[in-house]
């Protein structure tokens, strides 16, 4: 009897927790360069696909952050498990450029830490 | 969803798994754990609302590690950050784990503490070592969480997800040394209700109660492991935590 309802428990909780998040932060969610967005917190990262790099952006509740603040890396995960790093280039306003594109399949964390205090930023993306 | 079923449904589960301990603990109160600060994890050292000095304790912790939920091992360390430790690792981490040996501790006759030994002080009512440990899910890994490297005591999720909600029933495990621990004492809301009655674990480890909160919550586990033979201790006090956020409606 406790573990049919704590079985019952579990899967209500399973089908829960595979529902989209749909936490809404101030500000837009929307990529505004025709990629596709994370977010962490308040924070929303765009990333955008390019034929051989990437470009990220970075905005707070609409406001563009400057990339200057930050260091900026990918740590990359291919999917046979390898793992690399990447160091972002800070460019105009609020955008990072990546020289090269990881591979489809791969994991890949966009690392940012603030240059003045040290806090870290991570979202993940999913090559396609 | 149909949330007094579940309360119905804990009650059986509480009738069957649930003991409470009618005595207070009468050993050091500080228990470590992690909590959100500025958008960090920071480390915590102290107990209910109490967020004292952990920078000045820094030098007791002995492992901090992190693992992704893969459980792949993720570089991870502590930063000072003006008052407060945050976790500072090269990755997104799905658990993250500190062990702080916080040394031998006195208590004296007239009720304070010293850190020392009954050598120092042969007159103290209590002479105990204390070992903190605490264990953070920031997301469930995929399977069970294996025993960390350092933890004599770890708290763990019984169950492969967390309850979504507030007062839904939770299913942790006590584990001591790597074995399912009865007997283990359990604050079900450190940091809102660090005074209530202790609740046990029965004899699987398991423990069963309402999710306390709709955001934070910190469970702490107790153990006093008696030493062999003859000993300045009475016990050794193994303090272990487990925090994680039950997330909030969308704004």
């Amino acid at each position: 009897m406790m573990m049919t309802k704590l079985t019952r428990l579990a899967l209500i909780c399973g089908a829960l927790s595979m529902m989209p998040a749909a936490a809404h932060a101030h500000g837009s969610m929307k990529p505004s360069h025709g990629g596709v967005v994370q977010m962490s917190g308040e924070i929303m990262v765009e990333l955008v696909t390019k034929p051989k790099s990437l470009e990220i952006y970075v905005t707070e509740e609409d406001e563009p952050i400057p990339a200057a603040g930050f260091d900026g890396a990918l740590v990359v995960t291919a999917a046979d498990g390898a793992k690399s790093r990447i160091a972002l280039i800070p460019a105009a306003g609020n955008k990072f450029t990546a020289p090269s594109r990881p591979p489809s399949g791969a994991k890949v964390v966009v690392s940012l830490t603030e240059k003045q205090g040290g806090a870290k930023t991570f979202v993940t993306f999913r090559m396609k | 969803m149909n949330r007094r079923r579940f309360h119905l449904g804990l009650a059986a589960v509480a009738a069957a798994g649930l003991a409470t301990l009618a005595v207070s603990i009468d050993a050091q109160a500080h228990s470590i754990w992690f909590a959100q600060r500025a958008r960090q994890l920071a480390l915590i050292y102290g107990v209910g609302a109490d967020d004292l000095d952990a920078v000045s304790r820094m030098g007791k912790i002995t492992s901090v590690t992190g693992y992704d939920d893969a459980w792949q091992p993720v570089a991870t360390r502590l930063r000072v950050a003006g008052p407060i430790p945050v976790v500072d690792s090269d990755e997104p981490v799905s658990v993250v784990a500190a062990v702080m040996d916080y040394g031998d501790w006195v208590k004296m006759p007239d009720g304070e503490w010293h850190a020392a030994t009954r050598k120092e002080h042969p007159t103290a009512v209590i002479g105990e070592h204390n070992f903190k440990y605490a264990l953070h899910i920031a997301q469930m890994p995929k399977g069970e969480i294996p025993m960390i490297p350092g933890h004599t005591l770890q708290l763990v999720p019984a169950m492969s997800v967390l309850p979504p909600s507030i007062g839904m029933p939770v299913v942790l495990k006590a584990y001591y040394k790597g074995k399912p621990a009865a007997g283990v004492q359990i604050l079900t809301d450190y940091v809102n209700d660090p005074d209530q009655t202790p609740l046990m674990t029965g004899a699987d480890g398991t423990i069963t109660f309402p999710v306390r909160n709709q955001g934070l919550n910190v469970v702490t586990a107790i153990m006093l492991e008696k030493p062999e033979g003859k000993s300045l201790y009475d016990h050794f006090e193994h303090r272990a935590t487990l925090s994680f956020v039950l997330p909030h409606k969308p704004e």
